[in-house]
């Protein structure tokens, strides 16, 4: 049910976001929907395997983006263990620890993405890089967190609600 | 009494006979009218209270018929504005692609392919954009990509149905560029912003603020003399090796709805030659 449930969201959250959301931008930052639908899914207290849809969608965002497969799967991966992880130290607080992983799987995106075109030769201010894009797309991701974990939410508990379930 | 009849017959008729002459000729005009107003403005109470009990007991079947007739012109409104929306819609894309087959005109020896806009990469540190068409339309990678203002980028990774496009804003964009008036060569190179800058300006060339930035074709990645954009500013030093000049691009790229690529042009591979 996991997979039949995730594979259509996170396809629909992947057009969205090369179609539309890619296009709404702050300074040079960007919402990064296809990481807010599958964190929200990771901390939803229901859930108990989190390895799937980031999985999914590492290996559908290596796919269309310019990234290598293996680094958007290790991102999302990692994103995955770090919500866990955070879970773990603040369980009592949904909010907080929904906005705590957004804000620290952005910052480990961009490191990464800046890390690896720094690798493949662009020379990239890093100051100028954390200013227009990094913060701008933490500010957005944590603006547009509510209404993804309040849609997602209402998604597992109707998954993991039905009776044929794990 | 009919002596009396007898008598007064004849003036009677004479005067009824006179009478139906004056009146006939207008003379009682000003008495008639005086004496019909009156019953003109009777006449038309008359009339108007009769209309208004005519109104007041037919009005619930006219408030019906009416809301009934408001609410189809409400919907032909809703219609027609949906239709003008559409139309508005068409003629700004009719001007895309007209300005688009006038561009391709200009170069009736290049074979152009139109392709829509469906994406942007998700990451913002790359500037990629994808686009509907594919290795079935005869799209391979390293393909220049234009617009009807100039250079927009070039084919990085191509499927059957759909191709992602590098765009010259790209931090890891590189390309051959001549200086229109001065002729200097140089290397304009893309960043996180989306700024474009020229590097490797040799510190002889004269530069000047607006002189145009056209592709040079060395590398064998671009055909020459695509326009790119225009110098805005110039970093000059004594001390440094070459210029470098910020480059505002002619290309809107927030705005990129169709491009065009050239599918008669073949990049060459000059990578075994390299060092």
């Amino acid at each position: 049910m996991v997979w039949l449930i995730g594979i259509p969201t996170i396809l629909l959250a992947a057009m969205l976001q090369t179609a539309v959301v890619s296009r709404i931008t702050l300074l040079s930052g960007q919402v990064d929907l296809l990481m807010l639908v599958v964190l929200c899914w990771v901390v939803q207290e229901r859930v108990r395997s989190v390895w799937e849809w980031p999985l999914a969608a590492g290996i559908l965002l290596g796919y269309i983006s310019e990234l290598p497969v293996l680094l958007t799967v290790a991102m999302y991966l990692l994103a995955a263990g770090a919500a866990r992880l955070i879970k773990n130290w603040v369980w009592q607080a949904p909010v907080l620890l929904l906005f705590t992983t957004v804000f620290v799987s952005t910052l480990l995106f961009q490191l990464l993405s800046f890390l690896y075109i720094q690798l493949r030769g662009a020379a990239i201010d890093p100051l100028q890089a954390f200013n227009q894009v990094t913060l701008p797309s933490v500010l957005l991701n944590l603006l547009l967190a509510l209404p993804v974990y309040a849609v997602i939410s209402e998604t597992a508990h109707w998954v993991i609600r039905a009776p044929f379930e794990e | 009494m009919r002596p009396f009849l007898r008598r007064s017959i004849r003036p009677i008729i004479l005067i009824l006979v006179l009478s139906g002459a004056l009146l006939i000729g207008g003379s009682f005009d000003p008495f008639v009218g005086r004496a019909a107003a009156p019953l003109i403005a009777l006449q038309t109470w008359f009339a108007s209270s009769y209309n208004s009990l005519v109104n007041f007991f037919s009005t619930p079947r006219d408030v019906a018929a009416l809301q009934q007739r408001n609410a189809e012109l409400e919907n032909e409104v809703a219609r027609l504005q949906s239709q003008v929306i559409a139309l508005r819609e068409q003629n700004a894309e009719i001007q895309v692609l007209s300005a688009l087959v006038e561009f391709a005109r200009q170069d009736p020896a290049s074979d152009y392919v139109a392709a829509a806009v469906i994406g942007k990469d998700p990451s913002p540190f790359l500037h990629y954009i994808f686009i509907n068409r594919g290795s079935d339309d005869g799209i391979l990678r390293g393909m220049p990509v234009v617009n009807s203002q100039g250079l927009v980028g070039r084919v990085a990774a191509v499927t059957a149905g759909a191709a992602r496009i590098q765009l010259i804003t790209d931090p890891q964009m590189a390309i051959n560029i001549r200086l229109e008036t001065s002729q200097a060569s140089a290397v304009l190179k893309g960043g996180i912003t989306g700024e474009l800058g020229l590097e490797l300006i040799p510190q002889e060339a004269d530069v000047q603020t607006g002189e145009l930035v056209l592709t040079s074709g060395l590398g064998g990645s671009y055909p020459p003399n695509i326009l790119i954009g225009q110098v805005t500013g110039l970093r000059s030093r004594s001390f440094d090796l070459f210029q470098t000049a910020s480059v505002q691009p002619v290309v809107d790229f927030s705005q990129l709805e169709v491009v065009l690529i050239i599918r008669n042009f073949q990049p060459i591979d000059i990578t075994p030659l390299l060092p």
